[in-house]
């Protein structure tokens, strides 16, 4: 119980740190809102602009502006759209499904493909397969994003006309994007499950199951998956960050709704109460995915829970 | 008596690396029903291969019976294929491995793991399969067997784990029983319970047993017939009267007269006759903080409790004492290497508790240390020649050559080629990098050496070598050493006296002989006991001390010993006994000393 607290300190922490370092990083970058608001045919420096940043509250002194800002974040309000005045919030809810229903299932595919590859790679250990499944994912890790995307969207939309290349809502729609986004993962976990699946083939307990005459293939999937799980949850919440990174370039390949795009235009616009809310919104989303995977440590590993004891 | 196994030209290859290797040749051997054989040999002999051929593991381990037979039950188990071999393994041969912590799965409950077990041999449902646990578990004498179904296996003691392993392996009431070292890393204390256990077992369950270990002595305790293995062949067998009183190959002769060496080697000890006080300890004591929750008082585990000794120039003085008795750390506190949280250690004379940085690399210079891991001791990446050395780049003004002067010097002084310089460690064996390690602590001319378990891990030939080393050093360099070992043999064989410590404190100090024939403390007397030995005259059903070193978090009130000592009375329970001396030369702490005569009677 008092680890869960402590964790759930350091998250808001970590939370508060990437907001305040937002703030600021993106009120120094150059450039105008109020100046960008009022379109190119207004000179710089009029009436109309200093009503404008009167409006905005950009008069005020910095500290004021990010006090105030923290203060709306406790009444759940995030601020308004410099763009069209909507209230951030909504456009942020509006957005996040989309990117959800990406990211989760990418992960998906990253972990089903990674275990099931991880596994067989290790069980033909040296032999053809094992070669095949190491190039694979050698692949999958060093190719980018956007590459594997628009070759999905070559060989499955324009060559076979299987599936959709752009746009959300359907099904069919999150297939491509989530493959394009997921193999980087899968690539990752299928080396990782790999090498921890044949250390752990390796601990003395092994040997001392099959002395007792317990099955092979008991054994790799009761005891020896087990252990190999550690280190693979571990990179899990790393690769769930790497995915919200992706999900930008995924979401402009694939040309879908969702955060990613919503940030990449919120910044061209020099939107800052949107760009601070889907930063906002990621930070929490990435830590609560790492505390989930620090709590699941103590499931799968008996010596963490009770070393606290 | 029918036989149960025979192994008929047995020969087993395996796969180092790129290449495939001959590890066990032309093995032959049988084992009767209700029998125990000892496979004894180096590490590297082909035991272990041997043992792991008869289960066909060989497989899963890179190696493969390339000829021979293995007949169980008129079935050659050399040739059967892996799946009618799961049917054999755990159910007709059972085996328990060495390191009884890493034995079992980390992350499931003791019970899962016996359930399992059960479960894959027998149609019982899973809650017969837990009651037939903890049955097996009172079996093995292990206290409050149903609490510890639901623990873990990191939270018992290795003693206690054994113990689970054994239960485990005996699930299906197998025919034979194969224990590959089950006691070599525990305390003599400990290994005398689980010999006597197995011995045990071996009559309730009229089972038999191939034991294998590197330990003569152990062999001796309890073998019934004795192998001798060497560079992958046996070269002896025979019931174990022939082995050991008449050896006929001349490497099993080696072995025992090695071991009956180190028994009497204490009278070749050079007399040191030099009053002269090196180091001093006063009422030293370390503890350290456990992590606590908040609002809970802190609590803390007493390593070292007022212990004062001291050590005169050209002496060895050895520890013994179980684990977790502070030994190690009573060692590091001596030659700073910790700090002590009371006390003061006295180096000729001058207070070098604390001190400057000045007094400190001084210090250094004149105490050094050898540790039991003779690899991980050495930077891997160093040429011996840099290894060796590097004291003298830190404490001298040496030129290039001086240096390789004094390397070379010293690899002489240690009884290697000084060719070694150019060397890496892990080109060289075990017992070589030792001589490295020793190079490098005396390069300095240092007057003190903290020798922590440094012949612990070598092969029982390469041990005696290395303590014939350091008695040599000892006399040509006037050295004075502090030997920790929780083999007493050797501690016996190379101390001029002898401290025996418990819970943190030191219970009494001897000279070694006396310590051996006449032990004044009750620890003492079980300890000795307890220690394996290859005279056969005094194989019999010991005195085994029971239960384990209690948790030094909360050691017990006044003695610590009280709760395991046969003479303890209420006094013991409340008040703890002060260092009292016998005679010159012996204190011990303990409020009814054994008597003279006692002592004598009771260690016949």
């Amino acid at each position: 119980m008092l680890y869960i607290l402590s964790r759930l300190g350091m998250a808001i922490g970590v939370i508060w740190g990437s907001i305040t370092l937002v703030f600021f990083i993106v009120n120094v970058l150059p450039g105008d809102v109020a100046t960008l608001l009022a379109g190119d045919d207004v000179p710089t420096e009029t009436e109309t602009i200093h009503q404008l940043r009167e409006e905005l509250g950009l008069d005020r002194p910095l500290l004021v502006q990010y006090m105030d800002y923290i203060a709306g974040l406790f009444q759940g309000d995030l601020g308004t759209s410099y763009a069209n005045s909507e209230p951030v919030l909504d456009r942020l809810l509006d957005n996040l499904g989309p990117t959800l229903a990406l990211t989760l299932s990418s992960m998906f595919v990253a972990v089903i493909l990674g275990l099931i590859l991880g596994i067989l790679s290790a069980v033909y250990q040296n032999k053809l397969l094992d070669g095949i499944i190491r190039v694979l994912s050698l692949i999958g890790v060093s190719t980018p994003n956007f590459w594997i995307g628009i070759l999905l969207i070559w060989i499955f939309s324009v060559q076979l006309h299987l599936l959709p290349s752009i746009g959300n809502g359907s099904f069919e729609q999150l297939i491509l994007p989530s493959i394009g986004l997921g193999i980087t993962g899968a690539g990752v976990i299928t080396r990782l499950i790999r090498n921890s699946i044949l250390e752990a083939s390796n601990e003395p307990f092994i040997r001392s199951l099959r002395g007792k005459g317990i099955g092979q293939r008991a054994i790799l999937l009761k005891h020896i998956l087990r252990h190999a799980l550690i280190p693979a949850v571990t990179m899990l919440g790393m690769i769930f960050g790497e995915m919200l990174a992706g999900s930008v370039v995924t979401e402009t390949v694939f040309s879908r709704q969702g955060l990613g795009r919503l940030i990449v235009d919120a910044i061209d616009q020099k939107d800052i109460p949107i760009i601070q809310g889907s930063i906002l919104f990621t930070a929490v989303f990435y830590v609560c995915i790492n505390m989930l995977v620090d709590i699941s440590y103590r499931f799968i590993d008996p010596r963490i829970r009770l070393n606290e004891k | 008596m029918s036989v149960l196994l025979e192994i008929k030209n047995l020969s087993v290859s395996v796969e180092r690396g790129k290449e495939i290797l001959p590890a066990v040749r032309d093995v032959n051997l049988g084992i009767g029903s209700g029998e125990i054989v000892c496979l004894v040999g180096e590490s590297g002999s082909g035991k272990t291969v041997t043992s792991l051929a008869v289960l066909r593991l060989i497989d899963y381990e890179g190696g493969r019976i390339t000829g021979g037979e293995i007949i169980f039950h008129e079935q050659d188990i050399a040739s059967l294929a892996q799946k009618e071999m799961n049917g054999i393994r755990g159910r007709k041969i059972a085996m328990v491995t060495q390191d009884p912590m890493t034995a079992l799965n980390p992350v499931f409950t003791i019970g899962n793991q016996f359930v399992e077990v059960i479960r894959q041999h027998k149609s019982v449902s899973r809650m017969e399969a837990w009651e037939e646990a903890i049955r097996l578990l009172e079996k093995v004498h292990i206290p409050e067997p149903a609490s510890r179904m639901k623990q873990y296996p990191f939270e018992l003691s290795g003693g206690m784990l054994q113990r689970v392993a054994i239960a485990l392996a005996l699930a299906c009431q197998p025919e034979l029983l194969i224990v590959d070292e089950p006691t070599t890393a525990l305390d003599v204390t400990i290994q005398a319970q689980i010999l006597n256990l197995l011995l045990e077992l071996r009559e309730q369950e009229s089972m038999s047993i191939l034991f294998i270990t590197h330990d003569l002595a152990v062999a001796a305790e309890i073998a019934d017939k004795v192998a001798v293995m060497h560079e992958g062949t046996i070269v002896e067998q025979g019931t174990v009267r022939e082995i050991f009183a008449f050896p006929g190959h001349w490497y099993t002769k080696t072995l025992v007269q090695s071991k009956r060496g180190l028994l009497m080697g204490s009278a070749s000890v050079y007399d040191c006759q030099d009053d002269e006080i090196i180091l001093e300890a006063e009422g030293l004591s370390k503890f350290y903080p456990l992590k606590s929750k908040p609002f809970q008082q802190k609590r803390y585990v007493q390593a070292v409790d007022q212990v004062s000794l001291s050590i005169r120039k050209g002496e060895t003085l050895g520890l013994v004492g179980e684990s977790g008795s502070g030994k190690s750390t009573l060692g590091k506190l001596l030659v700073s290497l910790q700090k002590s949280d009371s006390g003061r250690i006295l180096y000729r004379g001058k207070d070098v508790t604390g001190g400057t940085k000045r007094t400190q690399k001084e210090l250094r210079k004149n105490t050094q240390v050898v540790f039991q891991d003779t690899f991980s001791a050495l930077n891997p990446r160093w040429k011996v020649e840099d290894i060796i050395g590097e004291p003298l780049r830190v404490h001298t003004k040496l030129s290039k050559d001086g240096i390789r002067e004094r390397v070379e010097e010293v690899l002489r002084l240690v009884d290697l080629d000084p060719a070694f310089r150019t060397r890496y460690p892990h080109e060289i064996s075990g017992g070589q990098r030792q001589r490295i390690n020793i190079a490098r602590a005396i390069i300095l001319h240092p007057e003190f050496l903290l020798l922590d378990e440094a012949v612990s891990a070598l092969d029982l030939a390469v041990q005696s070598k290395v303590i014939d080393l350091l008695k040599k050093l000892q006399q040509d360099m006037g050295l004075s050493y502090v030997f920790i070992a929780h083999g007493l043999d050797v501690v016996r064989d190379i101390s001029h006296r002898i401290g025996v410590m418990y819970l943190g404190r030191i219970v009494e100090i001897a000279p070694a002989e006396e310590l051996f024939t006449k032990p004044a403390h009750p620890y003492t007397k079980a300890l000795f006991e307890a220690n394996p030995t290859i005279d056969l005259d005094r194989r019999r059903k010991r005195h085994v001390l029971h239960g384990e070193i209690p948790s030094p978090v909360s050691p017990p009130s006044g003695c610590h010993f009280h709760t395991r000592c046969p003479l303890a009375t209420e006094k013991c329970r409340s008040k703890a006994p002060v260092m009292d001396v016998l005679s010159e030369e012996r204190t011990v702490a303990c409020h009814y000393p054994l008597e003279e005569k006692e002592r004598v009677e009771l260690l016949r």
